[in-house]
């Protein structure tokens, strides 16, 4: 742990803060940039992205065996893939939906015009969905779920009503 | 945990059917757009009234299943999207260290949201009673100045805006 401790102060080094100057406040607008995941494999979860869900690799940076940042994206949706030195497993979940049992982010959920299209092309890569597809009533979608190498799940969303 | 694998093998039975899955449509590359990320919340109220009072989400949608067991809402802002999640007898999440240390434990750290100008986002934000978890700090090495904020349960959004001119 005291090499992780190392480890986020070299990335506290890379940083600088900035005075916030005041300004009158206003309504706040954002948009979505992208999620973030911290990984043990950078190289093994990119190859996961890129080569069987499409993503393109749009930035790297990495920082030494400290830190490596990799961002990722396809269409409107970024992820960004974080490696960091001596990084601890996070909480085992079990399969979705039940993962969500254990609170806090539970998935990315990416949107598709054609799920069983979506589906299709996977299954020709050799991926298969950790959930079938399943129709959500209630909220008007289709969705199925796909896990990354190091178990992050991914829902994939098609909207069936409105 | 068992009694709670069964909870929800039931919810999911109770408000899912499978889909008959049709051939595909063509061998183009898999596209993908931002849909939500989803967050599993033990006060979907407070949590709600967090992300609307304060980063200008509305709600979009509001549904529940197994008499409110299961309890879904969604909350949108611009393009981003996030679907809290409220079940009955979740458990808590790992206890993570303040931004960026919360990035040692792995998994999904954070929902990342941009703004044109973050120095008026915080002032916006101040003028709410919210301060951040880590105030504005230039990542120069990619490109962008960012904050990160906690919600009530510890989950951490990064507000960020591009200043090297290649968003990415």
């Amino acid at each position: 742990m005291k090499t992780v401790f190392i480890g986020l102060a070299l990335v506290g080094a890379l940083v600088a803060p900035i005075g916030a100057q005041a300004q009158d406040a206003r309504d706040i607008e954002l948009s979505h940039f992208m999620s973030a995941y911290s990984v043990a494999d950078i190289e093994a979860v990119t190859r996961f992205y890129v080569e069987v869900l499409d993503f393109e690799v749009v930035k790297d940076v990495p920082l030494g065996d400290a830190m490596h940042f990799r961002w990722l994206r396809n269409g409107t949706q970024g992820i960004e893939l974080v490696q960091m030195a001596n990084s601890q497993p996070g909480p085992e979940r079990g399969r979705p939906p039940a993962h969500l049992m254990v609170r806090g982010p539970g998935q990315l959920m990416v949107r598709v015009n054609n799920l069983e299209a979506t589906k299709a092309l996977l299954l020709a890569k050799g991926v298969t969905p950790s959930v079938d597809i399943t129709a959500i009533a209630p909220l008007g979608i289709k969705v199925m779920f796909v896990n990354d190498p190091e178990g992050n799940p991914i829902e994939i969303v098609e909207v069936t009503d409105g | 945990m068992r009694a709670l694998w069964i909870s929800l093998a039931l919810a999911a039975s109770g408000l899912a059917a499978p889909a008959a899955a049709q051939g595909p449509e063509g061998n183009s590359a898999l596209q993908f757009n931002h849909f939500m990320v989803a967050i599993s919340v033990q006060d979907i109220e407070r949590e709600t009234a967090w992300f609307v009072d304060n980063l200008g989400f509305t709600v979009e949608k509001d549904a529940s299943v197994r008499d409110g067991a299961v309890r879904f809402r969604w909350l949108r802002n611009g393009n981003q999207r996030i679907e809290l999640i409220g079940i009955a007898n979740s458990q808590p999440g790992p206890v993570r260290a303040t931004p960026p240390g919360h990035a040692a434990i792995r998994g999904i750290t954070q929902v990342t949201l941009e703004t044109q100008d973050i120095v008026a986002t915080r002032a916006a934000l101040a003028a709410r009673g919210i301060t951040p978890a880590l105030d504005i700090t230039d990542v120069a090495v990619l490109g962008i100045k960012a904050m990160y904020l906690l919600d009530p349960e510890g989950n951490a959004i990064e507000i960020a805006q591009v200043v090297g001119g290649e968003r990415g």
